[in-house]
């Protein structure tokens, strides 16, 4: 006799210690509309239960004009097909349709006051497809952040031509050979190549179009949406920069092709340590991909020989939103993604000699997240303590039978959680953290220090649905935190030019003179977002001293040169040549 | 959205209340309220289920004194319904008042431990199960569960002595072994797992997810390609063990969605039988649902049961003709049996549904084709390329349709850009090396400098170009062939190409074993078999020619109709000639064939037949009868207004002169 399939998922499960150990914090305060952020997401649902419309929508988080403050992206949904017989499309949350598109918020925290702007009409970014992501990375090598908008359909390449106070982007898909028409989940900047120029790791989920929408239904036959064993999966793609704004699709060429799984977050690191930049991927209900960088010709994807494919019963999980840290503080990038309800988040930790292991139990990340179904994920060190921290955007995929009960039209709603970090890579879940308690179908989860203060806070993009701003009220002192924002050298010269992502950095133990913790320096990440890659550094009384592992593996060291405020460190202007550490994440 | 309605199954927690009273201490204590999910969106079958429990349950506590066993059961089932349809709050409440009224059964007590572990409360699912262990010790079920649970608490030494115990009673279980082996890798004794795993799989190696713990420990052993060569067989199937009560759980579900479940992992399995028959209970929860409809047509075209998946894919696209399957689908069908223009009109509609269906589209365009409709297809094609420059499918069909419109410049064009494209598409480009076959050997092929056909003046010209610059092998069939077959070993109808054109050029046995490639495919194909056997006989390789020739005899005797009659008579008067005229004597057999050729002659009189009789009476020795015979045939030709050949007259001759035939190769 054959045990069910239902019941054998169940033994994905590996749990810790629960939310009882946790004790009482302080709470991140939503203050959205304060801030003036009105931004409402609108799905387009008609009852249909088209596929894609309760997985959008992306929110980015970057310096769009370099003046040293984070604006904000937002991803926006719209109408998807026709109503279901009988149904009516429902009002869009806005009022006004013919409003719909993606928006950009400026802030205007240097102006004095932590305060938002919409100023997408000024800016020329009329962004209005069906928006799933957004990724952001300097594709021209002029100090500034582009844009990649992730859509359910042609994706969108858009240059940032902006200078303080004067917003300006450019819509270069056309000739760019970016418009990846597929649906469009995560994508990373990496320089897969090491030729100086970003290129772009594009992760596709289903083929879904609202022409071969299917209908699915739940265990009770329930009209509700569907999995994506539903439909096929589309393979990933790789686009290399070749400048000028032009891209090459070398997919084949890498050997690719064939890789076809439904992808929802994506994360580039040098995780073998060669020098090239490699790529994690979160797959949904099928196994992890580990695509290893052959010195720029190809890559090879190792994720089951390093343990990091599948959980520790050998079965895959449906990831989602995807983390790449050194949790543990051991100095090797662990992985953390989030899960499916009735799966557990998961942590890979990294062992060394290109194994990881599921260390999920021990770790305390399984058990509470074991009823939520995650989505964006983001790592920050909200309560100053020098340890990670985790937080994670829910929102159920599949009817909530409560609230379909009471009559909900998108019951899917559940709370978003964060874990705090105890050391040693574990963690406990820190109960009504978010302010006002709310349960939402969350999504993108982008973290960045919004009003510069040395702590990041928490950009929520839930669907259908108000965008949330966490501010963390903690106030470091500024005579107790540094930051860092990673930039190579323009090129010809020794001025900053872009940043450096997927550098780390170290921050260098003051008796011994070793990193104690390794920091990703990335946008890339969580589910459907672009994060501020700025890392900051706490609980120091002097001016610390970092050693920075640029994406090549060359390192560098670095004091920085004060406290309270961000420094921004080119390569090249360190203090020595010579790496102070043989250690590196 | 999704909307409920206020429409419940009943209000039990009042008439819980009235009932408690009247049940024993123990029981009015543990009974707990049962808050029932609203049910109007439910499907029929399951609405019903459920309201039957529940009518069973209210009419129970209706009465004066309710029976404490009946009770328990009437929860118990309502607590299992609602545990399968994933009502996790009622099913416990359900389940832990038939625990309370019926102590000593430990069916609530399992179902109430699965249930624990769908909700993560496993040390609860954990007390459930020490319960069922209590009442029944040697529940080996109950046992692996609670081994399995402790193991992801952690517990790892308790888990061991579970397993232990499960392996004690059951030596063959697989899935005590693989927790044992989990357990060993975790405390890194790699060698002992390494040995569990290999038992487990043995004892079931089906239970894919074991290659994924022999690989990861083989990898820490540094066996690293091994370990590799493990990984990539895990498909991710579970180990299983018997599991009587959870399997009587799945057996209550009447959800369409459960019987769709079965009737698509029978058809993964290649079962289509068992598919109709889940796709079918599946209709009667939902009769109206154009896409289980869908699923039985799909049941029926793989149990060969054309007609009726034909109704059934036109009784769903009746119900709704949005769909892009059932339309695409019906139209694969029609174009099967010659309904072109059906064909056309429903790739129409499944292309119009998803235009980004190119394959609809190109079948569309191919339907056109046939129909010679082939401007219509060329603009078709030509507007699918426009929007999808790659797809080699467009390009391939654009390469047909001029074909079939003969403008073969037009099509070699076509067919090369299928070539000239990055690898990848195989079939696409085995079928356009055997299409470039196929104008090579019409010699077609544009010559360097020809002029261009209009419409492809500038393309023509650059082809031209391109041909002064391109090898020999371009032009030669016999290059294209065998790259059509690198491609694709199996493409018959490349073998057959192949084959013939090798026989051409007097290669027979070369042709021949082509020939018979194509035929493992098509063993019913009469001209293949007919060029087979004639290459085998002009490479003198006669016994296997009358093998062959007796084969395709009984291949094609399976068939009905009068094509088939026709292949037959054809490889008949083969096989006759060839009995009769051999030069290989242990070939001959005159009076077999005389036979054959007597038969044939007696069913459907004719020169040829004649023919053939006579030169098997030569055979025989009847020299007589075989001259005046082919006389008879002369002479009928000559009445027909026509001149006998050279052979005719030769053979003639031969059977005046007392010499039978030894030239079997003429053809018939």
């Amino acid at each position: 006799m054959l045990l069910p399939v239902a019941l054998v998922l169940l033994t994905n499960t590996a749990y810790g210690p629960g939310p009882a150990d946790a004790k009482s914090e302080p709470v991140f305060v939503d203050r959205a509309a304060e801030l003036g952020v009105d931004f409402a997401h609108f799905n387009g649902m008609t009852g249909e239960l088209y596929f894609a419309e309760h997985m959008g929508s992306g929110v980015a988080l970057f310096d769009m004009d370099g003046d040293g403050d984070l604006d904000l992206y937002l991803g926006q949904g719209g109408p998807l097909g026709p109503p279901a017989p009988g149904g009516s499309r429902m009002a869009s949350t806005r009022g006004d349709e013919p409003t719909l598109g993606d928006r950009l918020y400026r802030n205007d925290l240097d102006a004095g006051e932590l305060r938002f702007t919409d100023i997408t009409d000024e800016s020329g970014l009329d962004a209005r497809g069906y928006a799933m992501g957004v990724a952001a990375g300097d594709i021209d090598n002029d100090g500034d952040p582009d844009l990649y908008i992730l859509n359910l359909g042609a994706n969108e390449l858009w240059r940032n031509d902006s200078k303080p106070g004067a917003p300006r982007f450019t819509n270069i898909t056309a000739g760019s050979n970016t418009a990846d028409p597929r649906w469009s989940a995560a994508a990373s900047f990496l320089d897969f190549d090491n030729d100086g120029l970003l290129d772009l790791f594009v992760g596709n989920y289903v083929e879904f179009r609202v022409a071969i929408h299917k209908q699915c239904a739940s265990a009770e036959g329930v009209l509700d949406y569907c999995g994506p064993k539903a439909y096929q999966a589309e393979a990933n793609r790789v686009l290399r920069n070749l400048g000028d704004g032009v891209f090459e699709d070398w997919t084949s060429r890498l050997g690719l092709a064939d890789l076809k799984r439904p992808t929802l977050g994506t994360v580039a690191s040098d995780f073998d340590g060669d020098g090239f930049t490699d790529i994690y991927v979160a797959n949904d209900q099928h196994a992890n991909a580990l695509l290893l960088n052959q010195g720029g010709a190809a890559f090879i994807d190792d994720a089951a020989l390093a343990g990091a494919a599948v959980d520790s019963t050998g079965q895959p999980q449906a990831s989602m939103g995807v983390l790449a840290e050194d949790f543990n503080g051991d100095g090797l990038v662990d992985l953390f993604m989030t899960h499916l309800h009735r799966e557990t988040n998961t942590l890979y930790v990294n062992l060394g000699d290109g194994l990881w292991d599921d260390a999920t139990r021990s770790s305390g990340l399984g058990r509470p997240s074991f009823l939520y179904t995650g989505f964006g994920t983001a790592v920050l060190d909200y309560d100053r303590d020098g340890e990670l921290d985790i937080a994670v955007a829910n929102g159920a995929v599949k009817r909530i039978d409560e609230q379909y009960r009471a009559g909900e039209t998108l019951p899917l709603r559940q709370r978003n959680q964060l874990f705090r970090g105890l050391g040693q890579g574990r963690f406990v879940e820190v109960p009504d953290f978010e302010r006002p308690a709310v349960a939402e179908v969350s999504r993108a989860l982008a973290a960045g220090d919004l009003d510069n203060d040395g702590d990041r806070d928490l950009v929520i993009a839930n669907n259908n649905g108000p965008v949330r701003i966490l501010l963390n009220p903690g106030r470091p002192e500024p005579r107790q935190w540094a930051g860092v924002d990673l930039r190579l050298p323009a090129a010809g010269t020794a001025a900053a030019g872009r940043r450096a992502l997927g550098a780390w950095v170290g921050v260098l133990d003051a008796g011994s003179n070793e990193p104690v913790r390794w920091r990703r320096f990335h946008t890339d990440g969580s589910y459907a977002a672009a994060n501020d890659p700025r890392i900051s550094i706490v609980g120091r009384d002097e001016p610390p001293e970092v050693v920075v592992a640029w994406p090549d593996g060359e390192q560098e060291a670095f004091r920085l040169g004060g406290l309270g405020r961000y420094f921004t460190l080119v390569r090249g202007q360190g203090l020595n040549a010579a790496p102070p550490s043989d250690r590196r994440p | 959205m999704i909307r409920p309605s206020a429409d419940r199954v009943s209000a039990l927690p009042l008439t819980l209340a009235l009932t408690l009273a009247t049940l024993p201490a123990q029981a009015q204590t543990a009974l707990e309220p049962v808050e029932p999910p609203r049910m109007d969106h439910y499907e029929g079958s399951v609405r019903t289920q459920l309201a039957q429990a529940q009518s069973e349950l209210d009419g129970l506590l209706n009465e004066p004194r309710p029976d404490q066993d009946r009770l328990a059961e009437a929860f118990g089932r309502l607590g299992q319904l609602y545990l399968l349809y994933d009502f996790m709050a009622p099913s416990a409440a359900a389940l832990r008042n038939a625990q309370a009224l019926a102590p000593d059964d430990p069916r609530w007590s399992y179902y109430l431990a699965i249930n624990y572990r769908y909700e993560g409360a496993l040390e609860e699912s954990v007390a459930a199960l020490d319960r069922v262990v209590a009442l029944v010790p040697n529940d080996l079920a109950a046992l692996t569960h609670r081994a399995d649970i402790r193991l992801e608490l952690g517990l790892t030494e308790e888990a061991e002595v579970d397993y232990r115990l499960v392996l004690e009673r059951d030596p063959a279980s697989s899935a005590a072994r693989l927790g044992l082996g989990r357990i060993d890798f975790s405390r890194r004794d790699y060698e002992s797992a390494l040995e569990r795993f290999e038992r487990a799989l043995r004892g079931q190696p089906p239970g894919s997810v074991v290659h994924h713990h022999l690989g990861l420990t083989l990898r820490r052993l540094g066996r690293r390609e091994e370990a590799a060569r493990q990984l990539e067989l895990n498909d991710h199937l579970s180990v299983v063990f018997p599991d009587p009560l959870f399997t009587e759980l799945q057996r209550l579900n009447v959800s369409r969605e459960a019987h769709i479940k079965r009737g698509s992992a029978a058809m993964r399995q290649g079962n289509p039988r068992a598919a109709l028959t889940a796709f079918l209970d599946a209709l009667e929860a939902m009769p109206d649902d154009p896409l289980t409809i869908f699923n039985v047509g799909m049941a029926l075209i793989e149990l060969g049961e054309k007609e009726q998946a034909e109704a059934r894919l036109r009784e769903s696209i009746a119900i709704n003709d949005n769909y892009r399957d059932p339309q695409y689908n019906l139209a694969l069908i029609l174009a099967e049996r010659g309904d072109l223009e059906g064909a056309e009109r429903h790739f129409r509609r499944a292309a119009e549904i998803d235009p980004e269906d190119i394959e609809a589209r190109v079948r569309h365009a191919d339907a056109l084709t046939r129909l010679q409709r082939t401007d219509e297809a060329v603009k078709l094609l030509e507007g699918v390329l426009a929007a999808d420059a790659p797809s080699p499918l467009a390009q391939l069909a654009l390469g047909a349709a001029h074909q079939r419109a003969g403008s073969d410049n037009a099509a070699r064009i076509a067919l090369r850009k299928v070539l000239d494209a990055a690898p990848g598409a195989p079939a696409e480009r085995a079928e356009a090396h055997y299409r470039l076959a196929v104008l090579a050997e019409a010699n077609e092929a544009v010559q360097p400098g020809a002029p261009a056909n209009a419409g492809v003046s500038a393309d023509a010209a650059t082809l031209a170009l391109d041909d002064a610059n391109r090898p020999q092998a371009d032009s030669d069939p016999i290059e294209h062939l065998r790259q059509a077959i690198e491609l694709d070993p199996d493409f018959a109808e490349a073998h057959a190409l192949l084959g013939r054109t090798l026989a051409r050029q007097e290669r027979y046995v070369d042709g021949a074993r082509h020939l018979a490639r194509a035929l493992r495919h098509d063993p019913a194909n009469a001209d293949w078999h007919r060029d087979r056997a004639m290459s085998l006989i002009l490479g003198k390789r006669y016994a296997a020619a009358r093998t062959g020739l007796m084969a395709g005899r009984q291949a094609l005797a399976r068939l009905e109709g009068d094509s088939a009659r026709a292949a037959v008579e054809h490889l008949d008067t083969l096989l006759a000639r060839l009995l009769a005229a051999s030069p290989d004597p242990s070939v001959r057999n005159g009076a077999e064939a005389l036979a054959i050729a007597q038969r044939q002659m007696a069913d459907r009189p004719s020169i040829q037949h004649a023919e053939t009789v006579a030169m098997a009476l030569a055979e025989v020795g009847e020299f007589k009868r075989a001259a005046t015979l082919q006389q008879q045939a002369l002479d009928e030709v000559e009445r027909r207004g026509g001149v006998p050949t050279a052979g005719q007259r030769q053979r003639l001759r031969a059977y005046l002169n007392d010499e039978p035939v030894r030239e079997p190769w003429f053809s018939p």
